[in-house]
């Protein structure tokens, strides 16, 4: 087991190939997309080293912020894990926060497999 | 003065040392010096005081037990002539015992040495010059055959009397006298009474030479307790000098007695010359002046230097005594009253030590005095000779004194080498201290010497310091601080010049670097301005919006501190107006570009003529996709369009909600969640698309805004959020649009407070007429 974790400020992303998934923690509000660049690529890393088939979770529920350029992101990458076909995403969000509200709808429209799940 | 003084100490370090150790070492040594000197002087008194009172002591005894022994030695001649006179005494008693058996036998004084041969002379009866015996009937008793009879038998006595006689060389004369009636006289050797009595020649012996001595006697032979008392019968008389040159004199007498009849018998006597005694006492010498002196229980002197009279102020008179004349002198009549003092000591007291102060002469002796047994007078008391001797206290205390003096010589002289060496020793530590401190300082004077060269700007100076301590090191630290100076001063310009190129070099890199900065700055800022400019210049004018029928419009867009990527727009196409708001993702140059690229596209969408919003949204995707492709950025745009015509409102594409606030006050909100997709993120959204219809009463507001006012933040990171920004809306929406608008900024500027602004603020607020 091996746990990855790309941290700034005021979060955490941290990423468990155990239990296959990607865990984001506190307020994210970087200003650009290079800045996200290090998060973008954990979440390539986890997009790589899931086998084929099985289920990648996004876990959302404690993240309290995401500014316009993560949720950017965040959509590139469940483009990216769709254009790839093979990992099946899972999002888990929660209900009490707001941008989830929308921004979470998004992904499984951009792609329809996307499994949204909102405690 | 002072002043003078203070300033000879504070100028040199030497002299504070010098002064310091001298004071210390002096003060020390002298304290020292005078407390042992001191108890050395106290020891020497102490033990000349002990030594002194030492020595008189034992003088005093010595004296003592001298005078007790020359007591012992002049009694055993009075002891002798008592014996002798006793031995005689027993003689002639028992001869006048066995008088009538011894007169009974005439055959007796047929013997020649019982013989007494009788010539007359001066009208006495005497034996001749030539005889042994000196026999004597004076002229009153010639007659008397009783007398003769008496000195007839007394005859028997010349069997021991001329023994007895040369018993003692200090005997005089021997010699029997009969009783008061014939008081005949039998004496040993010839002296020629006859001639030596002169004018006495007619006198009785006892009644006139020695009338009280009869009765004493008989006294003491009818009183058994006297004679208990005083068992030995012998008497004295008080001495005399002898007028006829036979010198002191004493005389002894043994009383006889008539058994029979217990009456007074007659006595033997004894004249002892008392010369040798008084040449033993006057032999006497004790240190250069001592002398001794006898005296008896009456404090009449029996002997004594002629000179000694004098100084104890005795007085010597001629006594005429029963025809005999003589010198008598008495101590207790002495003129001195200390004189007396001693003559009352002597008869009170046994032995002792008197000490005597002569007035006269300012003298004080010492007098150790003895007694010797008692002798009775002829009365029968105790007459006890006293010897003293008297020794001048100055002689005595000669030898003390001499070992004083000899010892505070001795002392003074041993002050005299120890103050010498004190001194000495002073001399040497002020030498050693002086050449120490000089020492000691002299590297210090030799720094002093050089700051004060330093001082006056030689600094060519080499300085030799003997010190490796601290004061070595100062001394290096020192020379290497100076040849620093010296280098600087001498370098001075050179160094001045370099560093002024050197600051030059710096000043021409940094005003160089400072003008690529100021390039770089006013490329970045140009950017930022040009990115500015276009986001505003996009922007519809009021003139624009203000000249839409119908609708009240104000419009607000604070970009953040760095360019932003919102976006609103107003426009009349026709009979349509289209209201626009959006927000690109990401800030700076890129995201105003997109921005620019959506409203130029949405802006030739419009004018050509395109009706169908859904349409328009699904061209704008893809130009925005593919040209976010072609800049090869990482962004996508929310965009919502709402269509206005005679049909009503017409809302598209997923933007943030819109806000409806009807006269009556209450808030509707329209999710455009559903009614498209970010644009610019995938190709085709078509499927996403769909327009959503509502109604604007006169007086109804509409609000569009972008997420910059919802996700303010104030210091305590809490957002502003949708109900705060409803209610505000409620609360004014009765104004007109721009007073709405700028309540609701006021009160979002109000809540932000400090807290920096990360995105664009955009609102639009649009009231129905």
């Amino acid at each position: 087991m091996s746990v990855e974790i790309v941290s700034g400020e005021e979060y955490t992303v941290t990423y468990n190939d155990s239990t296959e998934s990607l865990t984001f923690d506190g307020s994210m509000r970087l200003r650009t997309s290079e800045e996200y660049e290090p998060i973008n690529e954990l979440m390539q890393q986890a997009l790589s080293s899931t086998p084929e088939g099985n289920l990648l979770t996004m876990d959302f529920s404690s993240l309290k912020f995401l500014n316009s350029s993560g949720i950017n992101i965040i959509s590139r990458f469940v483009i990216a894990a769709r254009k790839q076909g093979t990992v099946p995403l899972k999002v888990v969000g929660n209900q009490d926060i707001y941008w989830q509200q929308k921004s979470l709808t998004n992904l499984q429209r951009l792609w329809s497999s996307v499994q949204i799940e909102i405690q | 003065m002072f002043k003078r003084f203070k300033g000879f100490f504070d100028k040199s370090f030497q002299r504070k040392l010098l002064t310091f150790n001298l004071v210390l070492v002096g003060l020390t040594t002298l304290f020292l010096f005078f407390f042992l000197m001191n108890s050395f002087r106290t020891i020497t008194d102490f033990s000349l005081e002990k030594n002194k009172n030492g020595i008189t002591q034992t003088v005093e005894e010595y004296l003592t037990i001298y005078a007790q022994e020359k007591a012992t030695s002049t009694w055993l001649q009075l002891q002798a002539a008592q014996d002798n006179l006793t031995i005689l005494g027993t003689t002639a008693q028992k001869t006048l015992d066995n008088y009538d058996e011894i007169k009974a036998n005439t055959a007796v004084f047929e013997i020649p040495l019982f013989q007494t041969e009788l010539v007359e002379e001066r009208g006495a009866l005497t034996s001749p010059l030539d005889d042994n015996i000196d026999a004597l009937i004076p002229p009153p008793i010639a007659d008397n055959p009783a007398a003769k009879e008496l000195l007839a038998i007394s005859a028997l006595l010349n069997l021991n009397m001329d023994a007895i006689f040369a018993a003692n060389d200090s005997n005089a004369l021997v010699y029997f006298v009969g009783n008061k009636e014939t008081p005949v006289t039998r004496a040993y050797p010839n002296i020629h009474l006859v001639e030596v009595l002169g004018d006495a020649i007619n006198l009785l012996f006892w009644q006139d030479f020695f009338p009280d001595n009869v009765a004493a006697w008989e006294k003491w032979y009818t009183n058994p307790e006297l004679q208990e008392q005083i068992p030995n019968p012998i008497t004295v008389e008080a001495p005399y000098g002898d007028a006829a040159g036979q010198g002191a004199v004493m005389t002894m007498f043994y009383p006889l007695w008539d058994h029979e009849k217990d009456e007074f018998a007659g006595a033997v006597g004894l004249d002892i010359s008392l010369d040798k005694i008084i040449e033993d006492v006057l032999s006497i010498r004790v240190a250069q002046t001592g002398f001794a002196f006898l005296v008896n229980s009456q404090g009449e002197v029996i002997a004594m230097p002629e000179q000694a009279y004098d100084l104890l102020g005795i007085e010597q008179e001629l006594i005429d005594h029963g025809g005999l004349s003589f010198n008598s002198g008495l101590m207790n009549e002495a003129q001195e009253t200390a004189v007396q003092d001693l003559a009352a000591a002597l008869q009170t007291d046994t032995e002792g030590v008197f000490k005597l102060n002569l007035a006269a002469d300012n003298t004080s002796h010492l007098i150790a005095f003895a007694s010797l047994p008692p002798l009775s007078n002829n009365q029968y008391a105790e007459d006890i000779w006293k010897i003293g001797i008297v020794v001048p206290e100055a002689e005595i205390l000669e030898v003390i004194n001499e070992t004083g003096s000899a010892i505070t010589d001795r002392s003074n002289q041993i002050s005299t080498i120890s103050m010498a060496m004190v001194v000495g020793f002073l001399l040497i530590v002020t030498f050693i201290s002086v050449k120490f401190s000089n020492s000691v300082t002299q590297d210090l004077r030799t720094l002093s010497e050089a700051a004060e060269e330093v001082r006056a700007k030689h600094y060519d100076i080499e300085i030799d310091l003997k010190s490796r301590d601290e004061i070595g090191q100062l001394g290096q630290t020192f020379m290497s601080m100076t040849s620093e100076i010296q280098a600087y001063t001498t370098n001075l310009e050179a160094m001045v010049a370099e560093r002024t190129e050197d600051l030059q070099q710096a000043n021409d890199e940094i005003t160089r670097l400072n003008g690529k900065l100021k390039d770089e700055n006013l490329r970045l800022s140009a950017e930022l301005d040009v990115a500015r400019q276009l986001q505003m210049m996009v922007l519809p004018p009021e003139s624009e919006t203000s000249a839409i029928p119908d609708l009240d419009i104000a419009c607000y867009m604070e970009p953040a501190d760095e360019v932003g990527g919102d976006y609103y727009d107003v426009l009349k196409v026709g009979e349509s107006v289209y209201l626009s708001i959006g927000d690109v993702t990401g800030h700076g140059l890129s995201s105003g570009v997109v921005m620019l690229m959506a409203q130029t596209a949405f802006l030739t969408l419009s004018q050509s003529g395109e009706r169908d919003i859904n349409r328009i949204l699904s061209v704008l995707n893809q130009v925005l996709y593919r040209n976010i492709l072609r800049i090869r950025e990482n962004k996508n745009m929310t965009l919502a369009v709402i269509q206005y015509d005679e049909k009503g409102y017409s809302v598209v594409g997923q933007h943030e909600s819109v806000i409806i606030c009807r006269t009556d006050g209450t808030i509707e909100e329209i999710d455009t969640i559903d009614l498209g997709f970010p644009l610019g993120l995938d190709d085709d959204i078509d499927a996403f698309i769909a327009s959503q219809q509502f109604q604007l009463a006169p007086g109804d507001v509409m609000l569009l805004y972008t997420d910059g006012i919802t996700e303010a933040e104030n210091p305590e990171q809490q957002q502003f959020g949708m109900e705060k920004l409803k209610a505000l809306l409620a609360q004014y929406h009765d104004l007109e649009a721009k007073a709405i608008m700028e309540h609701i900024m006021k009160d979002v500027y109000g809540f932000i407070d400090t807290t920096p602004i990360y995105d664009d603020i955009t609102m639009m607020v649009i009231k129905q007429k």
